[in-house]
C-alpha cells in the first residue's frame, strides 16, 4: 500500500513538474530581451538665459535719478567646455552678454519736478570667463543637482542719455565671478528628456540660481539671477 | 514586417496615388481658360505702382473743389467735370492689340465678361466699370476719374462718396484683350473669346475726416517737446499723427478749439519743423487746391526738412475749407506703430526756458485727410537734469566712471577677447564633429 502510495505521488509530482516545465517555455524570448543601451549623445555645450534685478554701481544716485527700476539684467551666456574631468564635470570657457536699461523722466532743475523727457542709463556687459562645471551628483546619483563657479573678466559699455541728448558713454571693466547651482529637470519626464537628446542633441535642462559679482567700477553690483540652461 | 517590406508598401502606395492623379493634372492643363493667357502679360511700369497695392481716395477725391462733407449733389455735379488722374504706365506686348481699365469692388472679377455689361439708359452699370481703353499704345498712361469711382449709378442719385472710412474698396483692373470688345447688352464683349491678363490696383476711400485723437497729455523738456495722446476709434493701420507746436507764442490757454481745421494752420514765426520719426507723409496739409497728387503709401513724397531742424520758412497754408481761427506754429509727423505713441519736436534748444506755448495734435488717414484739431495744451521747452548730471554731482558715483576706459581701447581688448572666444568654441566644434 505504501509503495502504492509512493508511486502516485512521485506520479504526481512528475506531472507538476512537468507542467510547469511547458510553462517556463514562452518566457524563453523574454529572457533573451536585452533593453537597449542608451547612449547619450556628447556634451561640449551650455547655454544660459538668466535674469535678475541689477542696481548699477553707486546705488544712491541711480536711486535718486531712477527710483524704484532695478534694472533687471538679461544675460545670455554660453559655455564650450574644454577638458572633461573624470568624475568631476567640466572645465571651459565662456562668453557672456547682457543688457539693463533703467529710465525715468528728468527732473526739471527749475523746480526738481519731473520733466516730459526722459533720462536712460543702458548697459551692455560682455565678459570672458573660465568655468568649472561639477556635474557628478547628477551623473552619479539619484540627486539631480550641479554646480559651476565662474571667474572671468568683464567689460560694460555703458550709455547715458536724456531726452534726444548723449551725455556720455564708454566702457568700463573690471573682474567678474560667479556661483551657481542648478536643478537638472530630466527627472520629470526621463522620456522627453531622452527624446530631447535623440532629436536635437540636447542631454540636459536646468533651472540655475546664479549669485554673482561684477567688479566694473560705476557699473558694478553683487547680485543674483534666474534662468534656464542647455547642455548640449 | 521588416524595413523593406514596409519600404516596398509605401512605394507602391505613391505609384498607386500618382496614377489616380495624373488624369486630374492632365485636365487641369488642359482646360480651355477663357481668361489667362500665360503669354499675355500687362506691367504696371511705375515701380510705386505695383500691384495689389492700395491707393487711397480722399475727401478732396470725392467732394470735389468744395471740401465739404459729406457729399452733396452739387459736389457730384462738380466732379464730374473735376477729374482726380491716377497713373499708371502700363507696358504690353505687340501681340496685344486692346487695353482696357475697368473698376470693381474689391471681390469682384472684373476678368469675368459677365461682369463688364454696360450701362444703359434702362440698366443700371454691372459689377465693373469701364475706365477706358487704348489700342496700338504700348505705354499706357492711364487716367481715372474719381466720379468714375464714386457716382456709378447717376440714375438712381446713389452717391458711394457719402462719408466712408476705408469702407469699400474697389479695384483697378488692366486687361489686355486679343479682341475688341463691344459694349452693349445684346452683344456681351467677346473677351470670352480671347484671352487676356489682369492686373490689379485697389483704391480705399477714405471720405471723411477722422476723428480727433484724445487725452493728449504734454511732454515738456530740454531736447524735444512731445505729445502723448490715445488714437480716435475710427484709427486703422496706416493713421499717421501730426503735431502743431506754436513756437512763437508767448502765452499758451488750454482747452478745445472751437471747430479747427489744421489745414488751415499757418506756419509761422519763420519757423518749420520738420518730420520726426522718418516716416515720410503722403500729402501736405492744406493743400486743398492740388488735384493732381498721387497719394502714396510708399511715402517717396519726402518732406525737405530734416527731423529736429528748424529753418526759415514763411510758407502760409491754406484750405478750400474756411475754418475758425486757425493754430499757428510748426507741425511736426509722425506715423505711431501702437496707440499713444507720441509727436515729437526736436531741435527745440533755441527756444526760452519756461515759457508756455499751445500745442495740438491731428489724425491723418491713409487717404491724407487731417483731423480737427484736438484739444490744446501747453508745452514748455526746460532745463533738466538726467543720470549723467547727478552722477557727476555726486563723488562716489563720478569717481567710478572717471576709471572708464576709453572706447577705442576698450573695444579692442574686447575684441581680441572675443576673437579667442571665438577660436575657442569654432576649435571645439570641430574636434566634436570628429568625434
Amino acid at each position: 500500500m505504501i509503495r502504492r502510495l509512493a508511486l502516485v505521488v512521485v506520479a504526481l509530482l512528475s506531472c507538476t513538474l512537468a507542467a510547469s516545465a511547458h510553462a517556463r517555455a514562452p518566457d524563453t524570448f523574454e529572457e533573451d530581451y536585452s533593453p537597449p543601451i542608451l547612449i547619450d549623445s556628447s556634451q561640449w555645450f551650455n547655454f544660459e538665459l538668466k535674469i535678475g534685478p541689477y542696481i548699477a554701481g553707486d546705488e544712491r544716485t541711480l536711486k535718486s535719478v531712477f527710483g524704484s527700476d532695478r534694472g533687471w539684467m538679461l544675460n545670455a551666456e554660453i559655455n564650450a567646455t574644454v577638458w572633461h574631468v573624470p568624475y568631476v564635470g567640466q572645465l571651459g570657457v565662456g562668453g557672456l552678454w547682457g543688457w539693463a536699461k533703467y529710465d525715468a523722466e528728468a527732473l526739471s532743475t527749475t523746480d526738481a519736478s519731473r520733466a516730459g523727457e526722459e533720462t536712460k542709463l543702458v548697459l551692455y556687459p560682455l565678459a570672458a570667463l573660465g568655468v568649472l562645471r561639477i556635474d557628478a551628483l547628477a551623473r552619479e546619483t539619484v540627486v539631480p543637482l550641479t554646480f559651476a563657479g565662474k571667474i572671468g573678466y568683464e567689460w560694460v559699455r555703458y550709455k547715458a542719455t536724456t531726452g534726444d541728448r548723449t551725455d556720455a558713454s564708454g566702457w568700463n571693466h573690471g573682474l567678474r565671478w560667479g556661483a551657481q547651482a542648478a536643478i537638472e529637470l530630466d527627472f520629470i519626464n526621463r522620456d522627453s528628456a531622452r527624446r530631447l537628446d535623440e532629436d536635437w542633441e540636447i542631454n540636459h535642462t536646468y533651472v540655475l540660481f546664479e549669485y554673482y559679482q561684477s567688479k566694473t567700477k560705476g557699473t558694478g553690483d553683487a547680485t543674483y539671477q534666474f534662468g534656464l540652461g542647455l547642455a548640449f | 514586417m521588416t524595413e523593406r517590406t514596409m519600404t516596398g508598401l509605401l512605394r507602391s502606395a505613391a505609384t498607386l496615388a500618382l496614377l489616380a492623379l495624373t488624369p486630374t493634372l492632365a485636365w487641369a492643363q488642359t482646360t480651355p481658360t477663357s481668361a489667362i493667357s500665360p503669354q499675355l502679360t500687362v506691367e504696371v511700369a511705375r515701380e510705386r505702382i505695383e500691384n495689389q497695392q492700395y491707393v487711397y481716395a480722399s475727401i478732396k477725391d470725392c467732394n470735389g473743389p468744395n471740401g465739404d462733407e459729406p457729399a452733396t449733389k452739387r459736389d457730384v455735379d462738380e466732379l464730374k467735370t473735376w477729374k482726380r488722374n491716377y497713373t499708371f504706365k502700363v507696358s504690353y506686348p505687340r501681340n496685344v492689340p486692346f487695353v482696357e481699365a475697368w473698376l470693381g469692388t474689391l471681390n469682384t472679377d472684373c476678368s469675368d465678361p459677365t461682369q463688364r455689361q454696360p450701362m444703359t439708359p434702362s440698366t443700371t452699370q454691372t459689377a465693373c466699370t469701364k475706365l477706358g481703353r487704348s489700342a496700338g499704345i504700348r505705354n499706357l498712361e492711364l487716367e481715372i476719374p474719381s466720379i468714375k469711382m464714386f457716382n456709378r449709378d447717376p440714375a438712381a442719385l446713389s452717391y458711394t462718396c457719402d462719408g466712408v472710412r476705408g469702407g469699400t474698396t474697389y479695384t483697378v483692373w488692366i486687361l489686355a484683350l486679343q479682341s475688341e470688345t463691344r459694349e452693349s447688352m445684346a452683344s456681351p464683349v467677346d473677351v470670352s473669346l480671347g484671352s487676356f491678363a489682369a492686373l490689379k490696383a485697389t483704391f480705399t476711400p477714405f471720405t471723411r475726416r477722422p476723428d480727433v485723437p484724445t487725452d493728449v497729455v504734454p511732454k515738456s523738456g530740454e531736447t524735444a517737446l512731445r505729445l502723448e495722446f490715445d488714437r480716435s476709434s475710427t484709427a486703422v493701420a496706416l493713421t499717421r499723427y501730426k503735431g502743431y507746436f506754436d513756437v512763437g507764442a508767448t502765452s499758451c490757454t488750454e482747452g478745445s478749439p472751437s471747430v479747427v481745421d489744421a489745414g488751415t494752420a499757418t506756419r509761422d514765426g519763420g519757423m518749420d519743423a520738420g518730420l520726426d520719426g522718418g516716416i515720410p507723409s503722403t500729402s501736405d496739409a492744406g493743400d486743398g487746391g492740388d488735384t493732381g497728387d498721387t497719394v502714396d503709401e510708399t511715402g517717396d513724397e519726402t518732406d525737405d526738412e530734416a527731423a529736429g531742424q528748424i529753418e526759415d520758412d514763411d510758407e502760409t497754408q491754406t484750405d478750400a475749407g474756411i475754418m475758425e481761427p486757425p493754430l499757428k506754429g510748426i507741425d511736426v509727423r509722425t506715423t505711431p506703430t501702437s496707440a499713444g505713441s507720441p509727436v515729437t519736436l526736436s531741435g527745440v534748444g533755441d527756444l526760452p526756458n519756461d515759457v508756455s506755448i499751445p500745442a495740438a495734435v491731428v489724425e491723418i488717414d491713409p487717404a491724407g485727410n487731417e483731423s480737427y484739431l484736438s484739444q490744446i495744451v501747453c508745452v514748455k521747452h526746460v532745463e533738466t537734469t538726467g543720470f549723467w548730471d547727478a552722477c557727476q554731482n555726486d563723488p562716489n558715483c563720478a569717481k567710478d566712471f572717471d576709471d572708464g576706459c576709453s572706447l577705442s581701447s576698450a573695444g579692442r581688448g574686447s575684441a581680441v577677447g572675443l576673437s579667442f572666444f571665438a577660436l575657442a568654441v569654432a576649435a571645439l566644434i570641430r574636434r566634436r564633429r570628429r568625434a
